[in-house]
């Protein structure tokens, strides 16, 4: 027998799904779009058969073309918003196919170029919050998804700013530790907004983006140790331009070994 | 993860040689591995699932691509396997130290997945525990089986038999008790009703004793008699002392026959049970008395029908206009005249609007809810508890047969109007069931009701509060579900209405507004002869709603007050929903009101949180000045 609970939650999932079927003009949609969030983060992880049924006419909803290419950006960051929270709860299975999943994925990479408006950023950060909780990356990587990692990698350090609540910080920080670790191999491409956040010039420049660059390399020191000379070398700077956390992982000297091992101890 | 395992395996190796005192360096080693140690303490997981690669990882080959200092580190590796090396213990410093990146890295990283978890739900205990009364219930039950045993006088082996015997047929009872206690319950509720089915004939028709003596016949079967009688002697004493009951039957009196039951059927309504609960005997070895006592059999004797009405006999009847009115997923509300009907599909195998369809029990126990709730209207004469508070639930029809046309036509015209949410009726088979709820039409929702004056506010908390109070005296009635969407209100020209409590009857002022409180989905009742309720315990969910958000609060301040245990009689739920309501008006109705007004109100909820049930709410001096003093009967 269903409870009373659920049974709420998956009527007012049926109806809201509907309804988006339905409707197409911006202001009836946002608020529509802003009842479905809010209904799709109170529901738990791992949900019960009839939830899931429920979950059918949103999730066809959002993934329509209608929405999912709607022309009003407000209205997109919505829909991926919801498409995250959906994510959430069907963890660790993708709610949607390997095509349409990679379409996701460019969105949400575009999405975060959002993150350089000093307001209208929120849904920005709940899409950056539930990709990162549910390390929804590792489908990307499945995907080999590499050039939309390169674009989060450019977005998050070319648009991190002071004024970022700290769980976003946070987020942007595990989420490229996270690609770094997961992936197979490590391209150039992918090294190289890194290397540039930590270039000495850059420190004066974009101090919150050196931070977080050299947060994540330190991170990922011992992966990154086979790659990075290569990286600096084809970059074209000498190695004393970038950060010492750099010099360090590539000379791999034994002075070098006891900084890093004194940095280890300041933990 | 590569760096999660050397991460690992750093921590395992060292350890052993800490408490060495051979070098200074153990010093700050030592201090690091505590430090590592208390960050990896570990802490509840809000989310629990998380994406995993898919494919496993293709093992890298960089051997060719290390620069030529990668060989220093492959001698420290390998003296990690022999501590005894002095010659190595140089080494193992810097492997140490490159271990330690990786598990550096791990500390940074795990605080991060904690903060970043904030909108995750905290993981709860899944599956349901065993209630203990269920189980004293039980072993209580057995203890009777077995005293009883004690009292058998019969051989060896036949005492055997009769264990055996005895535990095969247990298992029925309850359920069948259970229903056929309903069953009684709704006899009472319908004094008046007609013969509709064969077992009100078995039980009505009178019939002497003489035939029923004249029909035992103990001839050449004697020992295979005697050997039943055993057996539903035993039940029977089972059943009375389950219901504390003292009367002593004959044994000779347990013979199954239909005639001996016609003898017991002239008398009191406490015969009809004894006859009923004989007949429960019999049920368990006859398909045909089965029918008589199965849910869909009460639903329908409640109901007063003897056989499933169709839709057309109710709604195709001339010139009435239907219009639908709402939905729901309980399914359809249409209005015809001044009455609304509610038409709920139940006992088919597929989901209706997304939900499973309800059983005949779960309707069975609704339609005496309302029933029940009915008596306050005073239509079975003198009551010393009466209000009209609550909706009136005129007749109740059980149909089978197609969805009626004129009834389609008016789901479409609603459809085009709002976008119905509910599967189209039309797709209902032909055999599909419902049962049909005829209600006054009480009006909108609080929800969507506009109220315009504070007048209006309190006449609103009034009736509520005194309609919980008729119904906590006369039944230990809680409703444990009154959120706004669950109270009608609408506008009347009367003036006062009238309120009886405890024998007391009062006039409360309307200033123009009746309400009705409708849904007794969650409530608990004491009808007199049962408690009915719902086991909230089993909807852990309920409990789980948005912090702060008052509709969630006050289901979690009813498990608290109740402990869990929703079977018991708790008044205080009634007070809850109160204050919920007081909220309600305060935050989510905008009606003309000035401070005092709204300082009023506060003061009130602060009150009500004294009161341990409607009725002491009602003697609140926030309702004095409703209250016509003019009428003699206050004694207030």
């Amino acid at each position: 027998m269903m409870n009373a609970s659920e049974r709420n939650a998956t009527t007012k999932l049926r109806r809201v799904g509907k309804k988006l079927l339905k409707k197409s003009s911006v202001h009836k949609l946002l608020p529509l779009l802003q009842k479905l969030e809010s209904l799709l983060s109170s529901l738990e992880q791992e949900p019960t058969e009839p939830i899931q049924e429920s979950l059918v006419p949103s999730k066809k909803a959002l993934i329509s073309d209608k929405l999912l290419r709607h022309t009003d950006e407000d209205v997109k960051l919505s829909v991926l918003s919801c498409i995250t929270e959906i994510t959430r709860i069907t963890a660790p299975d993708a709610p949607y196919d390997d095509e349409q999943m990679k379409e996701i994925f460019k969105l949400i990479a575009a999405s975060f170029e959002k993150l350089s408006h000093i307001s209208g950023h929120e849904k920005a950060l709940d899409i950056l919050d539930n990709v990162d909780k549910v390390k929804l990356c590792m489908v990307m990587l499945d995907l080999e998804c590499n050039d939309l990692a390169i674009e989060m990698f450019k977005h998050f350090l070319r648009f991190i700013r002071s004024n970022h609540p700290r769980n976003a910080i946070h987020s942007m920080e595990s989420i490229m530790t996270l690609i770094l670790q997961e992936s197979d191999d490590i391209s150039p491409d992918l090294l190289r907004p890194l290397l540039d956040s930590v270039w000495n010039e850059n420190k004066a420049l974009s101090p919150m983006s050196w931070i977080l660059g050299e947060k994540v390399i330190r991170n990922c020191a011992v992966k990154l140790k086979p790659y990075l000379m290569k990286a600096v070398e084809s970059s074209g700077r000498a190695l004393n331009e970038y950060a010492d956390i750099v010099t360090d992982i590539c000379q791999n000297k034994s002075e070098s070994v006891n900084v890093i091992f004194q940095m280890v101890l300041n933990f | 993860m590569s760096s999660n395992s050397g991460a690992v395996k750093g921590r395992e190796f060292p350890l052993p040689r800490c408490p060495c005192p051979s070098s200074n360096s153990n010093a700050p080693s030592l201090d690091l591995w505590s430090q590592i140690v208390a960050a990896e303490t570990p802490r509840p997981e809000r989310i629990d699932v998380v994406y995993r690669r898919r494919h496993p990882r293709n093992p890298q080959n960089h051997a060719n691509s290390k620069p030529p200092d990668s060989a220093i580190p492959r001698p420290p590796r390998q003296s990690l396997a022999d501590p005894n090396k002095r010659v190595s213990w140089n080494r193992s410093l810097s492997t140490r130290g490159r271990t330690s990146i990786a598990v550096g890295a791990f500390m940074v990283y795990q605080p991060q997945l904690k903060k970043d978890k904030r909108k995750g739900k905290p993981a709860l205990p899944k599956g349901k525990v065993v209630q203990p009364p269920n189980v004293d219930k039980e072993r209580i039950y057995f203890q009777e089986v077995d005293a009883y045993e004690l009292l058998e006088e019969s051989p060896s082996p036949k005492k055997s038999t009769w264990t055996i015997g005895n535990m095969t047929q247990q298992e029925p009872i309850p359920a069948v008790c259970s229903r056929l206690e309903k069953w009684l319950h709704s006899r009472r509720l319908n004094p008046f009703c007609g013969p509709s089915s064969t077992l009100s004939k078995i039980l009505d028709t009178p019939s002497t004793r003489l035939e029923t003596i004249r029909d035992i016949d103990f001839g050449a079967s004697d020992l295979k008699t005697l050997e039943r009688t055993d057996r539903s002697n035993s039940l029977l004493h089972t059943i009375k002392t389950e219901e504390k009951e003292t009367s002593i039957e004959n044994g000779s009196h347990l013979q199954t026959n239909e005639k001996m039951l016609f003898a017991q059927s002239g008398e009191g309504c406490e015969d009809i049970e004894a006859g009923v609960k004989k007949l429960s005997l019999v049920s368990t070895s006859s398909s045909i008395d089965d029918d008589h006592i199965n849910p869909f059999s009460v639903l329908l004797s409640i109901c007063g029908q003897s056989a499933p009405s169709v839709l057309q006999d109710i709604f195709s009847s001339g010139s009435e206009t239907i219009v639908k009115v709402g939905e729901g997923t309980y399914g359809e509300a249409f209005k015809i005249n001044n009455y609304v009907c509610k038409i709920v599909p139940f006992d088919g195998e597929f989901r209706v609007n997304g939900e499973v369809q309800k059983r005949s029990e779960e309707l069975l126990e609704e339609v005496l809810l309302c029933k029940t709730l009915n008596q306050l209207r005073g239509k079975d004469g003198d009551s010393d508890n009466l209000c009209s508070a609550f909706i009136d639930c005129i007749e109740f029809r059980v149909c089978q047969g197609p969805y009626d046309a004129s009834l389609i036509q008016a789901w479409e015209d609603w459809d085009l109007e709002h976008g119905s949410e509910n599967d189209h009726p039309k797709e209902f088979p032909d055999k599909q069931c419902y049962v049909v709820f005829v209600q006054e039409h009480g009006g909108k929702d609080l929800e969507s009701f506009a109220l315009l004056n504070f007048d209006e506010a309190r006449a609103l908390l009034v009736q509520v509060t005194a309609g919980l109070a008729v119904a906590e005296s006369a039944f230990e009635f809680e409703h444990r579900d009154l959120h706004w969407g669950n109270i009608l209100v609408g506008r009347s020209d009367s003036e006062t209405l009238q309120f009886t409590l405890d024998g007391k009857t009062m006039l409360v002022k309307t200033h123009g507004l009746i309400i009705s409180i409708i849904d007794f989905t969650l409530s608990r009742i004491n009808t007199g002869d049962s408690i009915l309720y719902l086991d909230l315990s089993s909807d852990p969910d309920l409990f789980k709603g948005p912090k702060g958000d008052k509709q969630s609060e006050t289901y979690r301040r009813m498990k608290e007050v109740t402990e869990d245990w929703w079977e018991g009689s708790c008044p205080k739920t009634n007070v809850l929903w109160l204050i919920y309501l007081v909220d309600i008006l305060l935050m989510k109705k905008s009606f003309e009101r000035t401070t005092k007004h709204e300082r009023d109100l506060r003061s009130l909820k602060k009150r009500l949180d004294k009161y341990d049930s409607a009725k002491e709410a009602i003697l609140d001096p926030f309702f004095t000045d409703l209250f016509v003093e003019s009428d003699p009967n206050l004694t207030i």
